[in-house]
């Protein structure tokens, strides 16, 4: 049979719509993914940015005997009395400041960073952190300083 | 969260075995985190003077916190175990869509300091 030229073939209009069908199928499961997942990559980033930090600080706290808290920063000191590591909110950044001076941002969008122990537990440092974004869940957590007594480990 | 707080309590618990050698946890039921009106159990007492009034977090001491730790409780359960090891089990529930979730963190704990202090019962 002879196609009249701008014609499809059978086979041609049921090629396009297979591929419209998959189109459509592919553009249904992003928006089913999306609408399940909307704040994921954020909750990723500040997830990774927690693991981060409770890393850091479990390191440090394995050999801290001591810590110097104020308001918003915490030094930590070894047996020796020698600075393990700085921990300071700085303009809405909480930073890490190794021994050596090298410094790394842990966390950006900080409203408030707090650092302490009590009275009854000195050996424990509490760490408090909440973000700027309210929606985001504050971080929470302590730390036993195991510097003097390292048969804890 | 859940993983946070499993990690403060234990944490806990080392600070005060460090500082006192016979300290030992003592069991406990699943108990709030934070202070509220809806519940009748009393705080844990890993999470009281937390605030920093130097008592329990409340709604209007610590909000944001409050709000994030209200659907935590805390369990504790405790064994003696042989070779004079006392294991000690802390267990952080929560609710998601009607299922109760649970996040646990265990630790051995030396009691030598009984046997050294003589305080031991052989």
């Amino acid at each position: 049979m002879n196609e009249r030229r701008g014609e499809l073939s059978f086979e041609g209009i049921l090629a396009t719509a297979f591929l419209s069908l998959i189109i459509a199928t592919v553009i249904a499961v992003l928006q089913f993914y999306n609408t399940r997942n909307p704040a994921a990559p954020e909750n990723h980033d500040i997830t990774r940015s927690y693991n981060i930090i409770l890393s850091r600080l479990r390191e440090d706290s394995q050999i801290t005997a001591f810590v110097e808290t104020a308001s918003d920063s915490a030094v930590l000191f070894d047996s020796q009395s020698e600075i393990v590591s700085r921990y300071i909110l700085n303009a809405g950044n909480l930073q890490r400041f190794a021994k050596d001076g090298k410094g790394e941002t842990l966390l950006k969008d900080v409203e408030a960073a707090v650092f302490r122990t009590t009275e009854e537990l000195q050996n424990l440092l509490t760490v408090k952190i909440l973000p700027a974004d309210r929606m985001d869940i504050p971080f929470f957590t302590s730390f036993a300083l195991r510097g003097v007594n390292n048969d804890l480990n | 969260m859940a993983t946070l707080l499993a990690h403060h309590v234990i944490e806990n618990i080392v600070a005060r075995h460090a500082q006192n050698p016979s300290y030992l946890p003592t069991m406990s039921d699943a108990e709030p985190v934070v202070e509220s009106v809806e519940h009748v159990e009393p705080v844990s007492r890993y999470f009281r003077e937390l605030s920093d009034t130097g008592e329990s977090i409340t709604e209007s001491s610590d909000p944001q916190l409050f709000w994030s730790l209200k659907p935590y409780k805390c369990q504790i359960d405790t064994y003696y175990l042989a070779d004079g090891l006392f294991k000690v089990i802390v267990y952080i529930t929560y609710q998601r869509e009607g299922r109760t979730m649970k996040v646990f963190f265990e630790r051995l704990l030396p009691l030598r300091s009984f046997q050294e202090n003589g305080e031991d019962e052989e």
